[in-house]
């Protein structure tokens, strides 16, 4: 009951974060905390809290529905693959959330364009860039996020943490 | 752990399953149907943060641009300043072309005057105006508007000239008092209106006028009239006020108020012939 309160609360802030950051930096905050909480908290949340923010943002942003879901359940199972190649906490760990993020930051436009318009968008070198950009910009919030994890760890159990 | 990953596996695909089910599902007018409450309960929240983005995003923008607006800010001053400079210039063109009209319209078409703009006003009763010597001006030449006195020449040289107002501590006129009802523009013989006739005299103060006939009924409001014979014609000075009233002197005292505050006047024209 509280984990689903939580969930709820979680999706309206969740909503309110994401369209004050699109509009003020053309940046999601939803991929990050997508990221950050997968594999951490139980899956049959994750994809709740997945599903409602997609909706949501596809509702509001005009985007077709379902988009954003498929776009992220397809980019999570490459993530897995790719976690499965390279280990998560490694270094390379985060070339592989570099590609999630620059994946998603592409397919969203491309995807909308698809869909909507029946058009494959001109991928510009400017987008390209800035792309490139947010997605190191989401590594570094990153990279806060696990520090600020690791912090939580209890020294005795190395795998779960305290929020599970 | 076995059957936490098939139970992972299975979450994920029913998930992308779901997702590929409502990619068809918007193709249809279900859609719609489903995104009707999430409308309902995230467009207001959205609004709000969209609008307080678009705010910060503004002053993002106005920050970043900031030395854009102060060049843009000091090119507005150049041009208003421009502007300000071109009103000016309408303005003293408008006020030229009002004494003009004024001034065409009272004196005799006989004579012949010179325009002139007045530059500066001393603290002394002076005023310096823009024309010269190259104008044709000559020292004495005296300086009006309309029908009213305002100085004698006193000092050319070629571009500019010092007039020296009544109001001049070395300046003294023969005057006449006439009533203050007398029409000047009607009435072509003043000796028959003239209650008493005085004595001009320049003082930093203002302007006093003595030896007025002490049995002269002279009083406060009297128009003062210039008759002197090195202005020439009858020119007004101004209005008579604080007549002195002391029944042991010989003669009655008073100031007068000139027509125009002489600071005030932009325009005069200065009689050559």
């Amino acid at each position: 009951m509280i984990k689903a309160l939580i969930l709820i609360i979680s999706v309206f802030l969740l909503v309110l974060i994401e369209s004050f950051f699109l509009r003020v930096f053309s940046f999601s905050i939803f991929v990050i905390v997508v990221v950050s909480i997968y594999k951490r908290v139980e899956d049959s949340w994750v994809f709740l809290l997945i599903a409602l923010m997609g909706i949501a943002l596809d509702t509001v942003l005009h985007m077709p529905l379902g988009l954003h879901m498929v776009i992220l359940g397809v980019l999570l199972l490459f993530l897995k693959i790719l976690w499965v190649v390279i280990p998560r906490g490694s270094n390379l760990g985060y070339f592989a959330l570099l590609m999630f993020f620059a994946s998603y930051y592409l397919l969203l436009p491309i995807g909308k364009s698809l869909i909507q318009d029946s058009v494959f968008p001109e991928i510009l070198p400017n987008l390209a860039v800035w792309t490139l950009v947010k997605g190191i910009v989401s590594i570094g919030v990153c990279i806060v996020v696990d520090r600020f994890f690791t912090s939580l760890r209890d020294s005795n159990e190395g795998s779960s943490i305290r929020l599970r | 752990m076995k059957k936490l990953s098939t139970k992972i596996n299975y979450n994920q695909v029913i998930f992308l399953f779901l997702g590929i089910l409502l990619l068809l599902l918007e193709f249809t007018s279900f859609g719609s149907v489903i995104k009707y409450p999430f409308s309902y309960a995230f467009e207001p929240i959205y609004v709000v943060a969209n609008d307080a983005g678009e705010s910060v995003s503004n002053w993002g923008e106005a920050l970043v641009d900031a030395s854009s607006y102060i060049d843009e800010y000091n090119s507005m001053k150049e041009e208003i300043a421009r502007l300000k400079g071109d009103n000016t210039e309408r303005i003293l063109d408008y006020e030229e072309y009002q004494a003009l009209k004024q001034h065409i319209s009272v004196i005799s078409q006989e004579e012949k005057y010179i325009e002139s703009k007045i530059i500066n006003v001393t603290d002394t009763g002076e005023i310096l105006i823009n024309k010269g010597s190259k104008d044709g001006l000559k020292e004495g030449n005296i300086v009006s508007f309309g029908k009213v006195f305002i100085g004698i020449l006193s000092e050319i040289n070629s571009n500019s000239s010092l007039v020296r107002l009544p109001t001049n501590s070395s300046s003294t006129y023969e005057v006449v008092v006439v009533s203050g009802k007398v029409d000047l523009n009607k009435e072509f013989r003043i000796d028959s209106v003239i209650k008493s006739t005085g004595v001009a005299l320049g003082d930093l103060e203002g302007i006093r006028i003595e030896n007025m006939g002490i049995n002269s009924n002279v009083s406060d409001g009297d128009t003062v009239l210039i008759r002197d014979e090195r202005v020439g014609n009858i020119l007004i000075l101004g209005t008579l006020i604080g007549v002195s009233q002391n029944p042991a002197s010989t003669h009655k005292n008073g100031f007068v108020s000139p027509v125009f505050d002489y600071s005030n006047i932009l325009t005069v024209f200065i009689r050559i012939n």
